[in-house]
């Protein structure tokens, strides 16, 4: 496949879960576990009126890949005949790719109390992508117990900007006020 | 015959006469003697009988003498223990008096250092109950804050909320 780095990169535009990453090396794993099988190697050895055979196997298979970006992309190429970018040689350096990429990707653990919509999401994503040189994603988990704000761990850093938190530290200063 | 007949009557009669008067005179005599013992003897046993009276008599009250005496000393011995009581029995109540005196006086203080102490406790009490009260009233109001909140907050404001959090973490990096 040509042009793999601008591809991928494609594919992988709006990815801003962890999860969504997850599921990426997923299907990498599936589609490398795809290839190295003797049904995949036996139908996709070139052979004059397989063509047909070949890509209904491919529509099947294609199937069990669960990033819509990734299977849209391989089914894509698919239509227009794109065979020769399934064959290992090209595929798997493709796929390889891929993966290093998805490695670049910096994972930080967030609480909210609500669930946001992907767009806000994206957007908060970007204020901590200012000032990294990594893109980010959220771990992302919906605690509705914290009433608002967020419990975040970037790196070495952890913060508590949770109401819950505030809540609790105001009444333990208002009992440490009446103690005394 | 008639003679010696009225001879020998008169004879007899004489005869009789006479020794009745001599057997007489032996009683009399007799009677006399005994009389005489018996009364001798009456004034020997009157004698008797008044040495008899005045040894008893005076057995009797040397008796007496010693009764009165012995009623004497107990007399002065009663009077004795009597005064010995009384003053005991002074010293006693003397002594219980100031006992209950002390007791009394024990127990006032007693009773002041215990209503001191429950004017403590009791103040103590309040104010122990005073933060109780307001601990309480604090976690009813965070609780009730808790539930109130969730809804009273908007969707712009818990992304403003979450944005902020976000920044914060972005200046300690």
């Amino acid at each position: 496949m040509k042009n793999n780095l601008a591809l991928i990169r494609k594919i992988l535009n709006g990815v801003y879960l962890k999860t969504q990453i997850d599921e990426i090396h997923a299907d990498i794993s599936y589609l490398n576990e795809l290839i190295d099988s003797t049904e995949y190697q036996g139908i996709m050895n070139p052979v004059s009126g397989v063509i047909k055979k070949q890509t209904i196997y491919l529509n099947k298979a294609l199937g069990g890949i669960k990033c819509d970006k990734l299977k849209t992309h391989l089914l894509t190429q698919l239509k227009r005949g794109a065979l020769e970018d399934f064959k290992s040689a090209e595929i798997r350096p493709f796929l390889k790719s891929l993966q290093l990429e998805l490695t670049q990707y910096q994972a930080v653990k967030i609480q909210v109390a609500v669930e946001f919509k992907p767009s806000d999401l994206r957007d908060m994503i970007q204020i901590l992508e200012r000032q990294s040189p990594q893109p980010v994603v959220f771990d992302l988990t919906v605690d509705p117990s914290l009433i608002g704000g967020a419990v975040i761990q970037y790196g070495n850093h952890v913060i508590d900007q949770s109401l819950k938190t505030r809540m609790n530290q105001f009444k333990e200063n208002w009992q440490a006020s009446v103690k005394e | 015959m008639r003679d010696i007949l009225f001879f020998a009557i008169g004879a007899s009669i004489v005869g009789t006469i006479f020794l009745v008067s001599i057997i007489e005179l032996i009683f009399t005599i007799r009677r006399r003697k005994i009389m005489a013992e018996l009364n001798t003897k009456m004034v020997e046993m009157k004698e008797q009988y008044g040495q008899t009276i005045t040894s008893i008599t005076e057995t009797e009250k040397e008796l007496e003498k010693k009764e009165a005496k012995k009623i004497k000393d107990l007399r002065t011995k009663l009077d004795e223990e009597k005064t010995a009581f009384e003053k005991e029995y002074e010293e006693k109540l003397k002594d219980i008096t100031t006992k209950n005196l002390r007791s009394v006086n024990s127990a006032k203080a007693l009773a002041s250092r215990m209503k001191k102490e429950a004017e403590l406790e009791a103040g103590e009490y309040l104010a122990k109950r005073k933060k109780e009260v307001e601990q309480e009233l604090m976690n009813l109001v965070i609780s009730v804050s808790k539930k109130v909140l969730p809804e009273g907050i908007s969707y712009d404001a818990q992304k403003e909320l979450v944005k902020r959090a976000l920044e914060e973490i972005q200046e300690k990096k």
